[in-house]
């Protein structure tokens, strides 16, 4: 009897447990099919929003003080983006307190994707466009571009404005569902990567700064044949780059031969034409020049081995190590100076690789469904566009600290990621930079912001305003790309990746001589096209339409 | 005839609810265990079937629509299958081959020295690798054989063994080598633990008499402390087998460069650059539950032939 009925228990208490969670999915589809919520917003009589809550203009934004609910990927630069000062200027100013959690790792946020389980609103998480699409396709977002219209002028007339901004941020069902941060510096996006020479070697060396191909080579030539002279080390390594890096890699070398290659994946557009440059048979030119710098020792071998820590920490060092690299910031302004794109004296005008000018990220304000105050939540977005102090606290962090006002009235900044100590020291002060919405356009450069950096040489700002300004490539060439659905996403990666290991393996063969270039090439190209090079441009093209349209 | 059995023969012949009743401190101990099996094991076992669904996360497990057999057919019919499923299969066997003896073989050794000292210290030396992380040894693998200035390439340059880059990194076939003997080097104190375990389980008087007897040392390595630790090794080679598919991703991800992608791609490598990084659940479920497939049938084929050869078997 006692035994039957402790069974009777087990299998009540497993009963339990299947309800239990059976309940858990059933809850959580409900609320995925619930109304998406973008209509909470409607505008009272009285000239009030969400319900009220909401004034329609000017400071505070809610009549009384409100808790929102945001998350927002973790950045090793700003590790204190929960607990930073700014949120308190932020709720003084606007009555909106936002309650900011880190996710510490992309695990973290793909669970919070699988899950469905949102706060109010989503900050800088880098989500992908397949977890873009397929929250907004449950109704878990809210479409934000009516809200703009009704709250947000200035975002509203900028997304009118700037279709590569606006078309990049929208999911793949076409509609918009998140503000981007936006930094127009024209000596950010303007241009890739800087090609840094050791500015110091030259003067020892009695070199000019090389203009050609042929100068480019001499003078590596003679810092490695002064190898453990003067400053410049024994173990010299003359000219390093990483690999196919679309960051640190050998792609400027290709724009100086007239390759223009403006992807990692080796395209570039012309004339509104997605276009392949891997097998174009001009690369053979920049890619035997390569071959001729490896082969006189003047490229190591660790080009094709060594990872980006190792990239970073060699071209890093100081004293230096390597006579010439690529990398976004110059890493001894010191010692190294920015040189231009090369001459290769083919009769093609050489070009430095630029960025167009797109989102940095899109989508770092996106409101989700459980969001009570739509309204108050964009008129806090559009606040940060228009007003200036707001704007810089949230980007750049508190006043005094990170930035102040000049005598004219413009923002200069105090220090920034130049300066890792002071930002260590001050993390606590920062604002959000790119995890959260900024609008720093062109009239921001040129109303609001001074930027001290374009005459202190050997910044990036000047290096754009010194050397790169007249070399970059036209930003109509640069390839840009919007989001496609699932199934193109996914056909996309697998050719990228079977076509990428091919090509890597086989230009690395070439460059170090152990294929020969032209007797191998025919055969490259067969094999590539084999592995989909066509179908795979043709999803690029449609990803660049989407975009570009 | 037997009219009456002992009291084990009577006992046997209760009924089981009887004998449960009887021994109920027993089942309850067993109770957590078997919960948690439950509750961590088999219940969540119903997500395979987003392998054969479109998964979405907003429409949950259970509505999401069915596909059949499509992630399957897709990852079958990539143009790189063979090569990823290739590379797969001959690391792992390379790593079973190499990999499994030399434990076995270094806690032999280990067992039959009468230098304790000695003993100790190799035991430390050959543990310390274990502790360093993959990511780490990838980092040493990858300086040490730096092929213009690594710390191989200087010693063999000074000793006028080899000149120019040390090829180690560039090549393709060596990437096998690298990766498995490095992940020999990493493990091999460690998996001896266990066998080093089993060794103190045999009786010492067995060998009091083989010395009595005459026998050598490697006599009784052979005939006593093999035979005794048989069981042991078989029982871990079965469940060794049983792992055949999963290679470490995290070390062949780290450890792939322009040169050896034709050998270190692998199933895990492949799959996390084709889908994971796009919240492409369905297929990565598919290619998962593909590999646990294969891992079922390896444990099923070892642990028959090994029945089959008279020795342990898992059941």
């Amino acid at each position: 009897m006692r035994n039957s009925k402790s069974r009777a228990t087990m299998i009540g208490l497993c009963i339990a447990l299947i309800i239990a969670l059976l309940a858990g999915c059933s809850s959580q589809k409900e609320e995925a099919g619930g109304s998406s919520g973008a209509s909470a917003s409607q505008e009272t009589s009285d000239g009030m929003a969400d319900g009220g809550m909401t004034n329609l203009t000017g400071y505070p934004i809610t009549k009384e003080p409100i808790k929102l609910k945001a998350v927002v990927a973790y950045s090793a630069l700003r590790p204190n983006m929960d607990k930073t000062e700014i949120w308190k200027y932020v709720a003084e100013k606007t009555n909106i307190d936002l309650e900011v959690e880190v996710l510490k790792d992309a695990e973290k946020v793909d669970l919070m994707f699988a899950s469905n389980d949102f706060p109010d609103l989503i900050l800088g998480v880098a989500m992908n466009s397949n977890q873009l699409t397929s929250a907004a396709e449950g109704g878990q977002f809210v479409e934000i571009e009516p809200l703009l219209e009704q709250y947000a002028p200035t975002w509203s007339s900028f997304m009118k404005e700037n279709k590569l901004v606006y078309n990049g941020s929208l999911a793949a069902d076409g509609k918009l569902y998140g503000l981007p941060y936006i930094d127009f510096a024209p000596f950010d996006r303007n241009l890739r990567d800087q090609w840094i020479i050791m500015e110091s070697w030259l003067k020892e060396l009695n070199l000019e700064i090389p203009k050609t191909t042929e100068e480019f080579k001499n003078v590596l030539q003679a810092i490695k044949d002064n190898a453990g002279k003067g400053t410049i080390p024994s173990d010299v390594i003359p000219y390093y780059f990483q690999f196919d890096g679309y960051v640190g890699g050998q792609f400027d070398i290709y724009g100086s031969f007239g390759v223009y290659v403006t992807s990692p994946d080796y395209l570039y557009v012309d004339n509104g034409v997605v276009k392949d440059q891997s097998t174009n048979p001009k690369i053979k030119e920049p890619l035997k020049y390569l071959r001729d710098l490896y082969q006189s020792g003047l490229i190591p071998p660790e080009v094709f081995t060594d990872d980006g820590n190792t990239y970073v920490s060699k071209i890093s060092s100081l004293p230096p190590l390597v006579g010439s690299y690529h990398s976004y910031a110059n890493r001894q302004p010191e010692l190294g100076t920015a040189m231009g794109p090369i001459d290769s004296g083919n009769g093609q005008k050489p070009f430095i690789r630029s960025q167009a000018y797109v989102a940095g990220p899109a989508n770092t304000a996106v409101i989700t469904k459980n969001n009570k105050y739509p309204a108050a939540t964009v008129r806090l977005l559009e606040a940060i566009a228009t007003d200036l102090e707001l704007e810089l606290t949230v980007s750049r962090g508190v006043k005094g600290t990170l930035w102040d006002y000049d005598a004219e009235g413009k923002a200069y900044q105090l220090f920034w990621e130049e300066s890792p100590d002071k930002m260590a020291e001050n993390s606590a002060k920062l604002g959000l930079h790119n995890s959260f919405v900024a609008l720093k356009d062109q009239s921001f450069y040129a109303d609001k912001w001074k930027e001290l950096s374009y005459d202190v040489k050997n910044t990036r700002a000047w290096a754009y305003e010194h050397v790169y300004k007249d070399a970059v490539l036209p930003n109509d060439m640069v390839y840009v790309e919007g989001a496609l659905g699932a199934d193109d996403v996914s056909l996309t990666n697998q050719y990228r990746t079977d076509l990428t290991n091919y090509r890597k393996t086989v230009f690395a063969d070439f460059i170090t001589g152990r294929q020969d270039i032209d007797a191998g090439w025919d055969a490259y190209v067969k094999q590539m096209n084999k592995l989909g090079l066509e179908q795979f441009v043709e999803l690029r093209q449609k990803a660049y339409d989407v975009i570009a349209k | 005839m037997k009219l009456a059995g002992t009291a084990r023969e009577r006992e046997a012949l209760k009924p089981l609810r009887l004998r449960m009743w009887d021994n109920r401190q027993l089942y309850l101990f067993l109770l957590p265990a078997i919960a948690l099996v439950i509750a961590f094991n088999y219940l969540p076992m119903y997500g395979i079937m987003i392998a054969f669904k479109d998964f979405k996360p907003h429409l949950g497990i259970i509505d999401s629509p069915w596909v059949g057999l499509k992630h399957f057919d897709r990852f079958f019919s990539m143009p790189m299958f063979e090569v990823v499923l290739k590379n797969t299969l001959l690391i792992s066997f390379y790593v079973l081959i190499a990999g499994f003896p030399l434990p076995v073989l270094l806690a032999l050794a280990l067992n039959s020295t009468t230098n304790q000292r000695m003993k100790k210290l190799v035991q430390t030396v050959t543990y310390a690798p274990h502790f360093i992380s993959i990511v780490v040894v990838v980092g040493m693998v990858n300086i040490f054989f730096s092929p213009s200035m690594g710390i191989v390439r200087n010693l063999l340059d000074m000793l006028g063994v080899h000149e120019g880059n040390l090829g180690v990194l560039m090549n393709a076939s060596s990437f096998p080598h690298l990766y498995v003997w490095s992940g020999v080097w990493q493990g091999l104190g460690w998996s001896s633990i266990i066998y080093l375990g089993a060794l103190s389980a045999v009786d010492q008087s067995m060998h009091e008499a083989a010395i009595i007897d005459g026998a050598s040392k490697f006599q009784r390595v052979m005939r006593i402390d093999l035979p005794s630790i048989l069981p042991t090794i078989v029982i871990l080679l079965i469940l060794e087998s049983g792992t055949i598919m999963n290679v470490g991703f995290e070390k062949a991800f780290l450890m792939q460069n322009s040169f050896n992608i034709s050998t270190s791609e692998i199933i895990n490598t492949y799959v996390y650059k084709i889908g994971i990084k796009e919240g492409q659940y369905s297929l990565s479920a598919a290619i998962g539950l593909f590999n646990s497939g294969i891992n079922f049938i390896m444990i099923l084929v070892v642990n028959q032939i090994s029945k089959r050869l008279g020795q342990e078997s898992l059941w």
